[in-house]
């Protein structure tokens, strides 16, 4: 694995938290993180719902990994941007950035960044890629706890 | 309502194996593997190469097929001696999916699958601009890993 990536591995598992969307909208995400591309990259599996889970907003399946020339950038498909490619950006150890244009022209950007041994927080955005920084622009900012199998007590324990 | 995806190409879901030469002429084996994710609107396709005689991974690429407005599939894809590329469908027989795109260093990145009684048939090719269509491509063969799906009419 890349030592670029190789950092990202403890956040191997399964996230889910409530935040805001666009327009002071709740949004509850589900994202897994995975060991990908036969160990060069981190799989990234997310979904955001309304906060009873019974509508899909946003699904995007994304693998990180590094080029031959070692850059690093994230193959993806979102179900409101379509294909995408996006390039790390620069940032803090314990920050995953990424960003890129959508086929429509959108800039997107998606950002992880580790808060605690089992918080992270995720940020998102898109505007259109001449549009300028707009405050009604779609967001995402979502705190998430990683998600651990509840201990049942095993009897005569 | 099942999606584009599952109506064109719901047939070919599942992992693919079958035999393949590798660069140095050596015996391998090729598998992909077509997974639908949310509710099939995309389909995530890994392919990996490895050399029978040391089970040693030598190539493998993974890549999201999608379809576009114009009802055209266009696959967003990554393999580790290409790097990344967006391929687009273009004009084909019906039970061809024939791709195209660009790679970086101006090389030509060509795939079509097709599936033909139960055999998954999948060529590459990979050269330099307009001239990539001159190159020799790669065939493979593969069968399906596991259970016929239902509508199957394996004997």
């Amino acid at each position: 694995m890349s030592n670029d990536l190789r950092g990202y591995l403890p956040w191997v598992g399964v996230w889910t938290g409530i935040g805001e969307a666009q327009a002071g909208m709740s949004t509850l995400v589900r994202t897994e993180v995975f060991y990908a591309a036969a160990g060069q990259g981190i799989g990234f599996h997310f979904e955001a719902f309304d906060t009873e889970a019974r509508n899909l907003y946003h699904g995007v399946r994304a693998v990180v990994v590094p080029a031959p020339s070692g850059v690093v950038r994230a193959v993806a498909w979102s179900s409101i941007h379509g294909p995408l490619i996006l390039e790390q950006t620069p940032d803090d150890e314990g920050v995953l950035a990424l960003a890129g244009e959508s086929r429509a022209g959108n800039h997107i950007s998606v950002t992880f960044v580790e808060e605690g041994p089992d918080e992270l927080l995720f940020a998102a955005f898109w505007r259109p890629q001449h549009g300028g920084a707009k405050p009604d622009a779609p967001s995402m900012s979502i705190p998430l706890r990683r998600v651990t199998p509840l201990q049942v007590p095993m009897p005569g324990s | 309502m099942a999606s584009s995806l599952i109506k064109r190409f719901s047939h070919w879901l599942g992992t693919w194996r079958g035999a393949c030469e590798l660069e140095d002429g050596g015996e391998g084996t090729l598998e992909v593997s077509l997974t639908p994710y949310f509710d099939g609107q995309v389909f995530e396709v890994s392919a990996r190469i490895w050399e029978n005689s040391s089970c040693e991974i030598r190539g493998h690429g993974i890549g999201f097929w999608g379809v576009n407005r114009q009802g055209r599939v266009e696959n967003t894809m990554w393999a580790d001696t290409l790097g990344f590329c967006l391929l687009e469908e273009t004009p084909d027989d019906p039970d061809v999916l024939a791709m195209e795109g660009v790679l970086s260093g101006n090389l030509a990145f060509s795939v079509a699958f097709r599936n033909e009684d139960h055999v998954l048939l999948i060529s590459t090719s990979v050269g330099e601009g307009y001239a990539a269509g001159d190159k020799p491509r790669t065939y493979s063969r593969m069968t399906r890993l596991g259970m016929p799906l239902p509508g199957d009419d394996h004997e």
